[in-house]
C-alpha cells in the first residue's frame, strides 16, 4: 500500500470528523454545561459518606458503544453529504477508502477516550482535595481506569467496525441481514461482563473494579479474540462496499 | 485519433432484474458523446460502470486504453467525474472543498493552490471562493462539481445529468465549459434527459433503452436515418390548409399544421401552390429539420417511464 496517499486520506477523514466537531455548538455548550454541573455537585456531595468517586467511571461504559456511532456516521456522512459517488470513484480501492475511514474512526476515538479519562481523573482529583480525602482515592481511581482502558482498547476497534458495517449494510443489498447483526452482537455484547462474573468474588466490596484479582489471562485471549473479530467484521463492509453495494 | 471508451457486450443485472442487456459503443477522443435514454433504460448504470462505482456482470470495457476490470485505479486517475447529485462538503467553502477534492485525486501543493484558482475562475465563481458552499445556489454548486471534477486535469470527463435544476445562466456556463473542454482535448461523456442539450454540444450519442443500444451515432447521422422532414404550414387566423392528396397526413402542431414526409421539396410546392391558388394568406412555410426529440421518441415509445 502506497503509505503517501493513505496517510491523505487519513487526514482527509480526520480532519473531516474534527471539523464537525468544532463546528457543532451545541456540542460544546453541553458539554460546559455537564462538567459545570459535576463541578458542583461534586463540591456539594462529593464529601459525603457513601459518595464513591470510583462511581464516575460508570460513565466509560457508553465509551466502546460511541464509537459505534462513530464509525456508522463516517460512512454514513458520505450519503447524507451526497459525496458517495465522488468517494467511490477515487482512484482508491475500497480496502483503502474504508482503512482510511476505519482508522482515522480508531484515532478519533483514542483523543476521545484519553480526553474523557483525563476530565475524570481531574474531576476525582478535586473532589478528593476539596474534601481533604488525599491521594489514596485517586491511586485507586487511576487502576480503575486503566482497566477500564483495556476493556475500551478490546472493544473500540471491534465497535468502530460494527459501526461502519451495520453502515455499509444499510446501503447494500443484504440490509436484511442488519437485524440478525444486531441480535448477535446483542447477545454477544457483554462478554467481558460474563467473564467478570467468574472472577467476581461472592461478596463484592464497594469498589467498580472490573478485575478485582488482577486481570485474568482469558481477559488477553478475549482481546485478542475482539481484535480479530473487528478484522472480520472490517473483511465483511469492504467486501459489501465492493460487491453488494446499492448506488 | 483512436477511441476513449470502448464498450462491447456489457451485461449487469440487480437480482433478477437486468438492467443492462448488451451495451456496445465507441467514444472518439475528444469528442463529447451524448447518452440518451427514457428513466431505468441503463443510462445510469452505464455512467456508474464506467466511473468505477458498479461492476459489470459480464462484457468488455476499455477506457482511455485501459481495461476496466485490470486496471480501474489507474484509469479512475485519469477520469473526472460529475455524479447526478451535488456532492460537496456544505459546511467547507469554495475553495477548502476544491482542496480536498483536489488532494485526494493526487494534486497538491503549489499546483493545488494555482488549479484552484484556474478551475475556479473557469467556472465563474473566483469571487466565491471564501464562501461557504451551503450559500450557494443550486447552479453555483453544480459548478463547483464540476470545477471539483476538473483539477487534476482529466483526459476524460463522465457527467451525469450536470444541467438538473440549474438556472439558465449556470446552464450555458456549462455549456462554455463543455466546449472549452472539447477544444483542450478532453473527452465528455454527457448523460442527459434534454434533447435540446445532445444536438447543442455533442459529436455522437447513443440512445439506451430496456437495457439494449437502439442507436448510436453521429447526430446528423442519427437524425438523418432514424428521422423524417417535415414541412410547417402556418395560416391567417381561420384559414384552413388545403389538402395533399397522396403527399401526406396533415397534423395540428403549435400555430399551424405540419406533413411528414421524405420529399419535403414536393409537398413545400404543392402547398405553396394550393395557397396561392385558394388565395389563403401564408404566415410561415418551411422545411422542418427532424429533432431529436422527435427521434427519441419515435424510438422508445411516449409510454410513460417511471422508474
Amino acid at each position: 500500500m502506497n503509505i503517501g496517499t493513505f496517510a491523505h486520506l487519513f487526514k482527509h477523514e480526520f480532519r473531516m470528523d474534527i471539523r464537525r466537531m468544532y463546528a457543532r455548538t451545541w456540542f460544546w455548550a453541553y458539554a460546559a454545561v455537564i462538567l459545570a454541573v459535576l463541578l458542583v455537585a461534586l463540591g456539594v456531595w462529593g464529601g459525603r459518606s457513601g459518595f464513591n468517586p470510583q462511581y464516575l467511571i460508570y460513565f466509560m461504559y457508553a465509551f466502546p458503544f460511541f464509537m459505534i456511532g462513530v464509525g456508522h456516521r463516517a460512512l454514513n456522512r458520505e450519503w447524507s453529504d451526497q459525496t458517495y459517488g465522488w468517494w467511490l470513484t477515487l482512484p482508491y480501492s475500497r480496502f483503502r477508502l474504508l482503512l482510511a475511514k476505519f482508522a482515522a474512526s480508531l484515532v478519533q476515538g483514542m483523543i476521545l477516550g484519553v480526553i474523557a479519562f483525563g476530565v475524570l481523573l481531574v474531576l476525582v482529583l478535586y473532589t478528593s482535595l476539596l474534601h481533604g480525602k488525599g491521594l489514596g482515592e485517586v491511586a485507586d481511581f487511576v487502576q480503575i481506569e486503566l482497566q477500564y482502558m483495556l476493556v475500551t482498547a478490546a472493544a473500540v476497534p471491534f465497535m468502530t467496525a460494527l459501526g461502519m458495517a451495520a453502515a455499509i449494510i444499510w446501503r447494500s443489498k443484504a440490509k436484511g441481514l442488519l437485524p440478525l447483526i444486531w441480535i448477535v452482537f446483542g447477545t454477544l455484547g457483554n462478554i467481558f461482563n460474563w467473564i467478570n462474573l467468574y472472577t467476581r468474588p461472592e461478596k463484592s466490596e464497594s469498589t467498580v473494579l472490573l478485575f478485582q484479582h488482577g486481570i485474568p489471562p482469558e481477559v488477553w485471549a478475549v482481546l485478542a479474540g475482539m481484535w480479530l473479530l473487528a478484522g472480520g467484521l472490517f473483511a465483511v463492509a469492504v467486501y459489501i462496499c465492493k460487491k453488494h453495494l446499492i448506488v | 485519433m483512436g477511441n476513449a471508451i470502448e464498450i462491447e457486450g456489457l451485461v449487469k443485472s440487480y437480482g433478477d432484474k437486468t438492467a443492462l442487456r448488451d451495451i456496445g459503443f465507441a467514444v472518439r477522443e475528444g469528442s463529447c458523446f451524448g447518452l440518451l435514454g427514457p428513466n431505468g433504460a441503463g443510462k445510469s448504470t452505464t455512467m456508474k460502470i464506467l466511473s468505477g462505482l458498479l461492476e459489470p456482470d459480464s462484457g468488455r470495457v476499455r477506457v482511455l486504453g485501459l481495461d476496466l476490470k485490470r486496471e480501474h485505479a489507474r484509469i479512475r486517475e485519469q477520469i473526472g467525474y460529475v455524479p447526478q447529485g451535488i456532492a460537496l462538503y456544505e459546511k467547507l467553502s469554495a475553495a477548502d472543498n476544491l482542496t480536498f477534492f483536489g488532494e485526494m485525486s493526487g494534486v497538491r501543493g503549489k499546483e493545488l493552490k494555482s488549479r484552484i484558482a484556474e478551475v475556479l475562475e473557469q467556472v465563474g465563481l473566483a469571487d466565491r471562493a471564501k464562501d461557504q458552499v451551503e450559500s450557494f445556489s443550486g447552479g453555483m454548486k453544480r459548478r463547483i462539481n464540476i470545477a471539483a471534477a476538473l483539477l487534476h486535469r482529466p483526459k476524460l470527463i463522465i457527467m451525469d445529468e450536470p444541467t438538473v435544476g440549474i438556472d439558465s445562466q449556470s446552464r450555458n456556463h456549462i455549456f462554455e465549459m463543455i466546449r472549452g473542454m472539447k477544444r483542450d482535448g478532453v473527452t465528455v461523456l454527457y448523460s442527459t434527459h434534454y434533447m435540446e442539450e445532445v444536438e447543442a454540444l455533442c459529436d455522437d450519442l447513443a440512445i439506451i433503452d430496456s437495457g439494449r443500444v437502439i442507436a448510436h451515432g453521429g447526430l446528423n447521422e442519427i437524425l438523418d436515418h432514424f428521422g423524417t422532414s417535415a414541412v410547417y404550414l402556418e395560416l391567417a387566423a381561420g384559414q384552413q390548409p388545403p389538402e395533399l392528396p397522396g403527399l401526406g397526413e396533415i397534423r395540428p402542431k403549435d400555430r399551424g399544421w405540419t406533413v411528414e414526409t421524405a420529399k419535403p421539396l414536393e409537398v413545400l410546392s404543392a402547398w405553396a401552390e394550393a395557397c396561392r391558388r385558394q388565395q389563403l394568406t401564408v404566415k410561415q412555410l418551411e422545411i422542418v429539420r427532424p429533432s431529436l426529440e422527435t427521434v427519441f421518441l419515435s424510438l422508445t415509445g411516449t409510454t410513460l417511464r417511471d422508474d
